[in-house]
């Protein structure tokens, strides 16, 4: 073994502090200087022996080298990088300008001071004023009329909400201030020694938006080496989650903002002293590391690993060893902000606690007034509060695709026990918003796995032995490379054809994958529609709209000349369409017997489509007429559902059923079982759950053979979702859900989502398998799927709106490395015939202080994920408990946070007593609990939402990617009266500038404004009981008052020569977007009876008739349960 | 052959029978948790026999009372309480939603539970067959001891006896 291997020949067990808090562990926040120091001396390491150390004869590492598990360092270098012409694995956010940053960074882009920085960029800083929690004396002005006026409210960051500033002053913590807060999180504590744990690291905001990063290495001769003593105490001290300080030589005063926490934009240039505040949410994982020939990356010290490319001048030389832990400039050891610490007690910045003043009880405050202050995911600030935290390692797949509810991973069961909120992904496969994603074909080499674990290979694998074997980044098994696939390394390890190679450089990639990844040849893609023709979907128009819509999607489907069609028919008895080549119309069969059925003409139902183009136009065009007169009320879905089975099980596909009205006929008929009467009783949840079985078993078999079913109910009485929704629910489906359709008002939706089920990107007979890091198990998964093996989930289709979750949990109690990794692998058949495997790649740091959890929260995640967990549990218990569940949890995890305050607390004054604390992450968490508890899914009782709409919003939520939910928790509600600002109108990248956005109580709405609620189910305008008439002849047209019943009003068209009007249907267009559901605009008038309706989307507001509490009694209880042991 | 004598082996041969089911439907459940068959193969393995299970414990239990065993009936009787229990859906819901089937969508939430209970009803099923045993060997030596018969027995136990020198 070369020496310089040495200091990482111990690991993974010698590395570990004696005397630390655990496992040597990246926690968040590094200081400037400190934090390079790898923890198990890895950094020094390439000090000790010269450059050619590092290419040590290539035979000279065994598999079995200790240092080869996969073990990937953290914190490599930090010196400024030389010129990378690739991102490789791990790109770290440019550092914010240290002032001491050497010039020399080429790939660093300087980062825009963040006082410039957009507010708007998710994972960005946010400028300081805009920070919405801290209370800020201006805001105490705040009218006690609620604040109503909906006044220009830039969304900007200077002026934040008014509400927010509702809190007196004097309660605000000093260092919370909306102002120049201090530059640093951890300038408020007090200096102390640096203690592994508490080394600080500077933080180091994102790159500009898509741009790549590469954190550069120390260049050779450039200052900082650390002193002797700084390096013995870090040495052994745990990695950080934070990247090290940006310029390795970077002298330790100038304050670095925290990283990548919102709340620590100001650039702070503040000099503050604190070269480490406990800070920065993203520190550099080695991963990806490429090693040096003849050496891993995983021996080697970590800051080569990096992937950095070596200092140009110095090539292996000092600069690589330098750059990592070495360049660190010391910390004066007054300033290092350690101090509160003990290991394992966690210090919590004062820019970290969002401080809530709760008014007291009795004052005679007006909830609304009272609850102004809270933060919230709406007005401004409101998006960023619900954005993830920046990706850890840049490889990491983008937020759309992929989000965790904490970007880092507990070390150990006990501090996982600790943290109460769900840990776990929201994974959306084939999202759009994952952006576009590489195809590979890998060729003759077929696709590089592990072959103990099969995980992909992607860019956090290391290679060894000059590029002849890698080492799994997921379970350490070393691998030997395939011939083909060989490539050599250069002198910083990163193999030659890196840039040639997409699945080393994203983590989100999709391969084309060959024979032996097919159980049999792709098929075709097989839509078969089930229409019901009975007299409830005649009549409603319902046979017409579908037949319109399929006749103008023919164009849209997918599968180009493959795709196949068949049409079944069924009211009573189930009808086949014979659909021939060429035939220029489609004859119908009958078969009467819904007991025995039989497919005649086995042959000739499911026609291709290109073929029987005329036969299918045709069938389209005389449907509805044909059906016109149908007096039938009976519905044989049961059967038809098995004819259609029987139509396509060879070869798979989609299976769409229009009903009507519930299934009366035949196997699987419903009885009209929605008794409210068991609401509160043990049977509750049997409301919730199929009747009949037969709808779980025909899902078995579909699954079996790769169909999925898409409900689309439109009965206007009870349907019975609970069973019919099964299908769905098991089989990668959808149910739609349109109460009472009527073809005047429902039309509109059920076409746009109709078209764009058909038309979404989609794969099909598909496969996905999560696999994590050692000691980590995915426990349970969320979502519409088959579960086939413990770990393996059956696909029959999967398109672009579905997101899969899972919870993850810890197998072993104590978790080994610095990094963790989640990889999720779909294999599908895309549209055109071609199978594909989609891999998304994740690494996530493991820390061992619940505050880096914390940290790391992704409030909208969470929230998620708390959701879907939730509606999965009302199968199986009463909504009551669910709630209580759910309040449970929240008032756990803030609880926890609460104690984590006040052990390592610096928020300078102490907050009033009876002050809730937040993470600053998790801030709008009570929000979005309430609002959850308020969902159409989990609200009330058995007379407040109907079971189908229950069933029909559960799957909603268990289905649904992050941002879709979100908004059903916390509907957005847009200011759109006022002109002032810019809203409306197309921004320079062509989209549609929204409106500011309120918090969703009445209160907070002024009766002469009007606002568009946007749910992401449905849009409401909610027009203001003093709302002028301007805006009605604005927005309805010259004949509408205010007297009018305002559901006779439809804003839409745009009323020509009205550009409030046009504005508006320009918003309206915007959040329709390229969503799942469309939402139907209603208008409703502030003080009608219809208000009535509105109310659960104000979910700020009480609601008498489910006793729901609004936001402040909430809060009240939230807090009184907090401090309550 | 004494009646006493056949009703032990009734009894023996049909708790061997629950046995041997029971040992199957362990099987399954390690199985699929170990990932070596699929959920539609092992739901409908289990669904096959689990009501055999259930009908000849029953079964088991009645002619052990008819035949004035109550001591040995009373594990019986407990068995066949807690399936009752468990298919207590039989008279409200129909055949089909008894909570003895496993419903393959759900196998794999309730795989872990089921399994453990599938490994203690394995336990006490062993249990009860080891008593059955006893009783019937018992009851077999017992036909056994006419006066021919303690002749046979000690002429058994001397050559046993003396295959121990």
């Amino acid at each position: 073994m070369q020496p310089s291997w040495a200091p990482g020949q111990g690991y993974p067990g010698s590395n570990q502090p004696a005397a630390g808090p655990g496992p040597a562990r990246p926690v968040y926040g590094q200081a400037p200087g400190g934090g390079q120091q790898p923890p198990n001396g890895y950094g020094q390491g390439p000090a000790g022996g010269p450059p050619g150390a590092l290419q040590g004869p290539p035979g000279a590492r065994g598999p079995l080298d200790p240092a080869s598990l996969g073990l990937n360092r953290l914190n490599l270098g930090n010196g400024p990088a030389g010129p990378a012409p690739y991102p490789t694995s791990v790109q770290y956010p440019p550092a914010q300008g240290p002032p001491a940053r050497p010039a020399a960074a080429p790939q660093r882009p300087p980062g825009p001071p963040p006082a410039t920085r957009p507010p708007g960029v998710p994972g960005a800083y946010r400028p300081p004023g805009s920070m919405p929690g801290p209370p800020s004396p201006a805001g105490s002005s705040a009218s006690s009329s609620g604040f109503g006026v909906p006044g220009p409210r830039p969304a900007g960051p200077p002026s934040p909400y008014p509400g927010v500033h509702g809190n007196p002053p004097s309660q605000a913590p000093p260092a919370a201030g909306p102002g120049p807060r201090p530059a640093y999180p951890g300038a408020a504590r007090p200096p102390g020694v640096q203690t592994p744990q508490r080394a600080a690291a500077a933080a180091q905001p994102g790159p500009p938006p898509g741009q790549a990063y590469v954190r550069p290495l120390l260049q050779p001769g450039q200052p900082g080496p650390p002193l002797p003593a700084q390096q013995a105490q870090q040495a052994g001290g745990p990695a950080r989650y934070g990247p090290p300080s940006p310029g390795g030589p970077a002298p330790p005063a100038p304050g670095q903002p925290a990283v990548f926490r919102p709340q620590s934009g100001p650039p702070a240039g503040a000099p503050g002293p604190h070269p480490g505040g406990p800070t920065g949410f993203g520190a550099p994982p080695p991963m990806g590391a490429p090693p040096g020939p003849g050496g891993s990356a995983l021996q080697r010290p970590p800051a080569p690993s990096l992937g950095s490319r070596p200092p140009p001048s110095g090539g292996d030389g000092p600069g690589l060893m330098g750059g990592g832990g070495l360049g660190a400039p010391p910390h004066p050891p007054g300033l290092s902000p350690s101090g509160l610490g003990s290991v394992g007690a966690a210090s919590v910045p004062a820019s970290e606690v969002e401080v809530v003043s709760m008014p007291a009880p009795g004052q005679g405050v007006q909830p609304a007034v009272a609850a102004a202050g809270f933060p919230r995911p709406a007005g401004p600030g409101g998006a960023e509060s619900l954005a993830p935290p920046p990706p850890y390692a840049s490889t990491n797949p983008p937020p759309g695709a992929l989000r965790f509810s904490t970007a880092a991973v507990p070390a150990s069961q006990s501090l996982r026990a600790r943290w109460h909120l769900p840990f776990g992904a929201v994974l959306a496969p084939l999202s759009e918003a994952g952006g576009p994603v590489p195809v590979v074909d890998m060729g003759g080499a077929g696709i590089i796995r592990c072959s103990r674990c099969r995980t992909y290979v992607n860019p956090h694998m290391a290679w060894l032995d000059g590029g002849r074997s890698f080492s799994c980044n997921v379970c350490g098994t070393v691998n030997q490379t395939p011939v083909e696939y060989f490539s050599a390394l250069d002198g910083a390890g990163r193999r030659l054809d890196l840039a040639d190679r997409p699945e080393l450089r994203a983590g989100a990639v999709e391969y084309v994958a060959p024979q032996e990844y097919m159980v049999r040849a792709p098929q075709p893609p097989a839509y078969v529609f089930v229409l019901d023709v009975s007299f409830a979907a005649v009549s409603s128009g319902l046979l017409a709209s579908v037949c319109a819509t399929i006749r103008a999607s023919l164009d849209a489907f997918h599968g180009d000349s493959r795709t196949q069609v068949a049409f079944i028919t069924f009211d009573a008895t189930v009808h086949y369409y014979a659909l021939r080549p060429g035939a220029a119309a489609a004859p119908m069969l009958v078969v009467a017997d819904v007991e025995e059925l039989f497919v005649p003409l086995p042959d000739e139902l499911l026609g291709n489509l290109v073929e029987c183009r005329g036969a299918v136009e045709a069938l389209l065009d005389s449907l509805p007429a044909a059906w016109a007169g149908a007096t039938g009320v009976d519905s044989a879905t049961g059967p038809a559902l098995q004819a259609a089975f029987l139509v396509m099980s060879h070869v798979g596909g989609k299976l769409m059923l229009f009903q009507a009205a519930a299934p009366s006929v035949g196997i699987g008929r419903v009885k009209a079982r929605d008794n409210p009467s068991l609401y509160g009783g043990d049977r509750e949840y049997s409301l919730r759950v199929p009747d009949d079985p037969f709808y779980k078993r025909f899902a078995a078999e579909c699954s079996r053979c790769h169909v999925c079913v898409d409900v689309f109910a439109a009965g206007a009485t009870y349907m019975d979702l609970p069973s019919l929704g099964a299908m769905p629910k098991y089989l990668g489906g959808q149910l739609y859900y349109y109460p009472g359709f009527s073809a005047a008002r429902d039309g509109a939706k059920l076409r746009a989502e109709l078209a764009r089920n058909l038309s979404r990107e989609t794969g099909w007979e598909a496969v996905m398998r999560i696999r994590c890091s050692k000691g980590l198990r995915v426990s349970s998964f969320f979502g519409h799927f088959f579960i086939r093996t413990t770990d393996l989930l059956s696909l029959p289709v999967v398109d672009a709106d579905k997101a899969f979750s899972v919870e993850i949990a810890h197998e072993e109690s104590v978790l080994t490395g610095q990094t963790a990794y989640v990889q999720s692998a779909l294999l599908y058949t895309a549209s055109n015939g071609e199978r594909r495997i989609r891999v998304h790649t994740a690494a996530l740091p493991i820390v061992g202080d619940l505050a880096d959890l914390y940290r790391a929260l992704d409030a909208g995640a969470a929230a998620a994920l708390l959701a879907k967990a939730g509606v999965e549990r009302s199968l199986a218990s009463r909504l009551e408990d669910v709630r209580l569940g759910l309040h449970h949890k929240a008032l756990m995890a803030l609880r926890e946070w609460r104690l984590l305050v006040s052990r390592g607390a610096t928020l300078g004054a102490q907050p009033p007593p009876n002050a809730m604390l937040l993470p600053r992450r998790g801030r709008t968490l009570p929000a979005l609990c309430m609002g959850l508890a308020k969902t159409a899914a989990l609200r009330g009782g058995g007379r407040d939402v109907n079971t189908d709409e229950r069933i029909a919003v559960g799957h909603a939520i268990v289905s649904g990617p992050v941002d879709a939910l979100l908004r059903l928790l916390y509907p957005a509600v847009y200011a759109v009266a006022g002109a002032e600002a810019g809203w409306g109108r197309p921004g320079p990248d062509g989209s549609i500038a929204l409106p500011p956005t309120v918090p969703a109580g009445v209160a907070y709405c002024d009766p002469a404004g009007a606002y568009l609620i946007d749910n992401g189910r449905l849009c409401i305008l909610w027009l203001g009981a003093a709302l002028g008439p301007a805006f009605y002849e604005q927005v309805f047209g010259s004949a509408a008052d205010a007297g009018q019943d305002p559901g006779q009003l439809s804003l839409e068209p745009a009323r020509p020569g009205s550009e409030l009007s046009a504005r508006i249907n320009a918003v309206l267009g915007a959040l329709r977007g390229q969503r799942e559901l469309y939402q139907g605009c209603y208008v409703v008038r502030q003080g009608t009876p219809m208000e009535a309706h509105v109310a659960p989307y104000f979910v700020e507001d009480a609601l008498p008739s489910s006793a729901s509490p609004g936001f402040f009694e909430f809060m009240q209880v939230l807090q009184k349960d907090i401090l309550g042991k | 052959m004494p009646y006493e004598f056949l009703v032990w082996l009734l009894a023996v041969l049909i708790q061997a029978a629950v046995l041997a089911i029971n040992m199957h439907i362990t099987l399954q459940f390690t199985d699929l948790e170990n990932d070596n068959t699929n959920p539609h193969d092992a739901a409908s393995a289990i669904n096959s026999v689990v009501l055999w299970e259930y009908g000849l414990e029953g079964f088991l239990a009645i002619w052990l009372i008819l035949n004035g065993k109550w001591f040995s009936a009373l594990l019986p009787l407990a068995i066949l309480a807690f399936h009752i229990q468990q298919a207590r859906w039989i008279l409200a819901w129909g055949w089909r939603f008894g909570r003895q089937y496993i419903d393959v969508t759900e196998i794999y939430r309730q795989v872990k539970p089921r399994r453990q209970q599938a490994v203690t009803k394995l336990i006490v099923y062993l249990f009860l067959f080891a008593w059955i045993l006893y009783s019937f060997i018992y009851v077999m030596l017992h036909s056994l001891l006419t006066p021919a018969g303690k002749v046979a027995a000690r002429e058994i136990l001397q050559e046993a006896a003396a295959t121990l020198h």
